[in-house]
């Protein structure tokens, strides 16, 4: 419900931008010659929804991303973040301490561009992406009852490797909001493709894909600045 | 033309916003992982293949020095499953046999307590190292799987004589 209410207000909030800057660069990119693979530049994000994640859930992350521009339409991109997660369970009681950087790759398509339309100011995307991490993990457990002998066994690791790979596929909504400003949200379906276990212990949270699942679910708000080429 | 795809492509992925969420691990609540024990003949008939215990069977589990019967079944007992300590290495179980029979099997094992997630805690699985047994109508044992987890394979098998 907090994601559907996320996605409505910035979905508003993009729109006026959009909309305010459209006539203006209309004209100028009539002018320009359509091509599909030209190289236009370079655009350089942060997500900031990563950052804010920490106040609804149990972990956050701070994001860098770099993509090149191919005749507004392909935009192959590079993702760098760092994943922290310092929790405990009320119910069980068990702390769980993880902070890793991830890496991912993939590609964005526009389908917004047109030959009419070469460089419109908003962009309705199309994301594919590979994630991969490495990471250390603590993982303290407190005593656990035997319930036929009796007595406690508790559990208490430290520095356990983990790793993970996983796919993305998702869609986004991207505006102009400042000359070479953009601002952008993307939601993206996520799969994991393997991770790694411990002798003792699953990896729970996962820097850059969120809390260990088969499939899940993430969201970006992305600030963007666009470098111009020419 | 292009909205349309970018239309199918939204829509296929809020259908997987329906589509379930699995998690990556099993969920055990119960925490204990039982040690399934088979019984069979010495020609390795199961029980329930026709052989049976010529004696009634009574199977009980050493508990902190006191007895805990496991199973009264009698004759046509075919197996059991049974629990094992999360702190002990070594389980003593009884076998009685109604009369002044008694056989003793002493499992010396390794508990491996695994965190599973922060939701569903640890569980404690056990990895058989040896049995050591007592002879008067226990032929043999043989560990067949010496992983104590959750399936259902069985874990040692008891070879009664005739």
């Amino acid at each position: 419900m907090r994601i559907l209410r996320y996605i409505l207000l910035s979905s508003l909030l993009l729109a006026i931008p959009s909309v305010a800057q459209e006539s203006t660069h209309e004209n100028k990119k009539e002018e320009k010659k359509y091509s599909m693979f030209s190289f236009n530049g370079l655009e350089v994000s942060t997500d900031i929804f990563g950052y804010a994640y920490s106040f609804i859930g149990e972990y956050t992350s701070g994001e860098v991303a770099l993509e090149a521009n191919f005749g507004n339409r392909f935009y192959p991109a590079v993702e760098v973040g760092y994943g922290w997660c310092d929790t405990k369970d009320e119910t069980t009681g068990i702390k769980y301490k993880s902070a890793a950087p991830y890496y991912k790759v993939g590609l964005n398509y526009n389908f917004s561009t047109t030959k009419e339309k070469p460089d419109p100011d908003y962009s309705i995307l199309g994301i594919a992406r590979i994630g991969w991490t490495s990471c250390e993990y603590d993982v303290d457990v407190p005593p656990v009852t035997d319930p036929v002998w009796g007595g406690t066994s508790s559990l208490k690791l430290n520095g356990v490797n983990g790793s993970a790979t996983w796919a993305e596929i998702g869609v986004g909504l991207k505006a102009r909001i400042y000359k070479n400003f953009h601002m952008g949200w993307s939601i993206r379906y996520k799969v994991l493709l393997n991770d790694k276990k411990g002798s003792n212990s699953n990896m729970w949270y996962i820097p850059g894909f969120g809390i260990k699942k088969n499939t899940g679910f993430g969201g970006t708000y992305s600030l963007i600045y666009e470098i111009p080429f020419k | 033309m292009n909205i349309r795809r970018f239309t199918y492509l939204a829509i296929a992925l809020l259908a997987l916003v329906f589509a379930s969420c699995d998690n990556g691990y099993d969920c055990n609540l119960n925490n204990i992982a039982y040690n399934r024990i088979g019984f069979y003949s010495i020609n390795g008939d199961s029980i329930s293949e026709g052989y049976n215990l010529q004696e009634e069977l009574t199977v009980s589990l050493m508990v902190n020095g006191q007895e805990a019967i496991a199973t009264d079944d009698g004759q046509g007992v075919t197996g059991m499953q049974l629990p094992m300590s999360h702190i002990n290495e070594c389980d003593t179980v009884l076998f009685r046999y109604g009369g002044e029979f008694a056989d003793t099997l002493y499992i010396s094992h390794k508990n491996i307590q695994f965190y599973q997630s922060m939701e569903c805690g640890t569980v404690m699985y056990h990895n058989i190292n040896g049995i050591e047994y007592t002879r008067n109508l226990i032929d043999s044992v043989a560990v067949v799987n010496k992983f104590v987890n959750f399936d259902d394979n069985e874990n040692i098998k008891v070879y009664f004589v005739e």
